[in-house]
């Protein structure tokens, strides 16, 4: 089917083969694009290509792209300093590539550099998207990261209303303009915030609206983690797709992973590599 | 009408701290919302600072005929 798909789960577990996998298998229909914004990538690896972070064509129907975190978050911390200079004028005499490495690893930073660069494929015109995430937790904090914001933006918008209600009593009682601005359409904050919600509930709707696959392998560990996952997902208003349970070997029960989601696809073990490898465990796909 | 004005800049001063409150401690919006919305918030940043200097003594007093 057309649409944006996500592959998650633990490290290790073969997100990465699955995701090509299945954008193998989705490329037989649609023009597929499949994205690694995992800052450890081993796309690449997988498809035997060397890829940067423009897409580049692997077959007839298929791109693959390696997003280049690290660019994505120096781009976006050059987009906040340079809107910062239009406050501060002496800012101009600081060089910000020698704090790089410090603010590359504050709080969100990361986060929200991945969500930019989700945005960016999400917005593509690529009939099928598929990404290959980070390890669980922090695809989890990427994508509860349009939440967060909303929260945040309803409550200053919220209190934004209040302020320029207050202003605008004042004026029709003073029956003075006022030199400050009272208007929703006339207050820079107020654009500023309603655009951003604007922008926010798209993306917050668009990861609402595509296919989360789990990559499990048969053992307890990657079980519980996908069971904690789940939970997460379903407190962000998010479902669990379809569950992969890959490498399986021998007679295993899969009797709770069937209790975790509807659909499980399993994906058994297989020696090939490369291109036939991909084509085995894409034909176990959907 | 004094109240009103007392009111507005108490608004904005609140308004001020949630946005910029990792300066005092306080939790902060995402990053870039605060990013975005600074250079449009010359006047909570002033009524801010004013507020933290208990300049609003004078003006409770004076709403309250002191």
């Amino acid at each position: 089917m057309r649409g944006r798909y996500f592959m998650i789960g633990k490290g290790g577990v073969g997100k990465t083969t699955c995701s090509a996998a299945l954008s193998l298998k989705l490329s037989e229909k649609f023009r597929t694009l499949v994205v690694s914004i995992d800052p450890a990538h081993n796309l690449g690896d997988v498809l035997g290509l060397k890829l940067d972070d423009r897409p580049k064509e692997v077959l007839g129907n298929l791109w693959a792209v390696e997003v280049n975190i690290d660019n994505v978050v120096r781009k976006y911390l050059n987009e906040m300093v340079s809107n910062l200079k239009k406050i501060y004028k002496y800012i101009e005499v600081i060089n910000l590539d020698r704090y790089f490495d410090v603010l590359k690893y504050s709080p969100g930073v990361e986060e929200y550099a991945i969500l930019k660069a989700l945005s960016t494929y999400i917005r593509s015109d690529y009939d099928a998207v598929v990404f290959d995430t980070p390890p669980t937790g922090l695809t989890l904090r990427v994508l509860s990261l349009p939440n967060v914001t909303s929260v945040w933006l309803e409550k200053l918008i919220e209190l934004r209303k209040a302020i320029l209600d207050r202003r605008r009593t004042i004026e029709s009682i003073s029956g003075k303009n006022y030199d400050l601005p009272s208007r929703e359409e006339e207050d820079g904050v107020m654009k500023e915030l309603l655009k951003m919600k604007e922008d926010t509930d798209w993306l917050k709707e668009k990861i609402i609206e595509s296919r989360i696959f789990g990559v499990v392998n048969p053992d307890e560990l990657s079980y519980l983690e996908m069971m904690r996952a789940k939970k997460t997902l379903e407190e962000l208003g998010l479902k669990l797709h379809a569950l992969i349970v890959n490498r399986v070997e021998g007679d295993v029960n899969l009797e709770k992973f069937r209790e975790l989601c509807d659909r499980v696809y399993v994906v058994g073990k297989t020696e090939r590599t490369g291109l036939e490898r991909l084509k085995i465990i894409a034909e176990s796909l959907p | 009408m004094e109240y009103i004005e007392f009111e507005l800049k108490e608004l904005e001063n609140v308004f001020a701290l949630m946005v910029l409150g990792s300066m005092v401690g306080l939790p902060t919006p995402p990053t870039p919302v605060a990013a975005k919305i600074l250079p449009h918030m010359e006047r909570e940043l002033r009524v801010m600072l004013e507020r933290s200097d208990g300049m609003c003594l004078g003006e409770i007093a004076s709403i309250f005929d002191i």
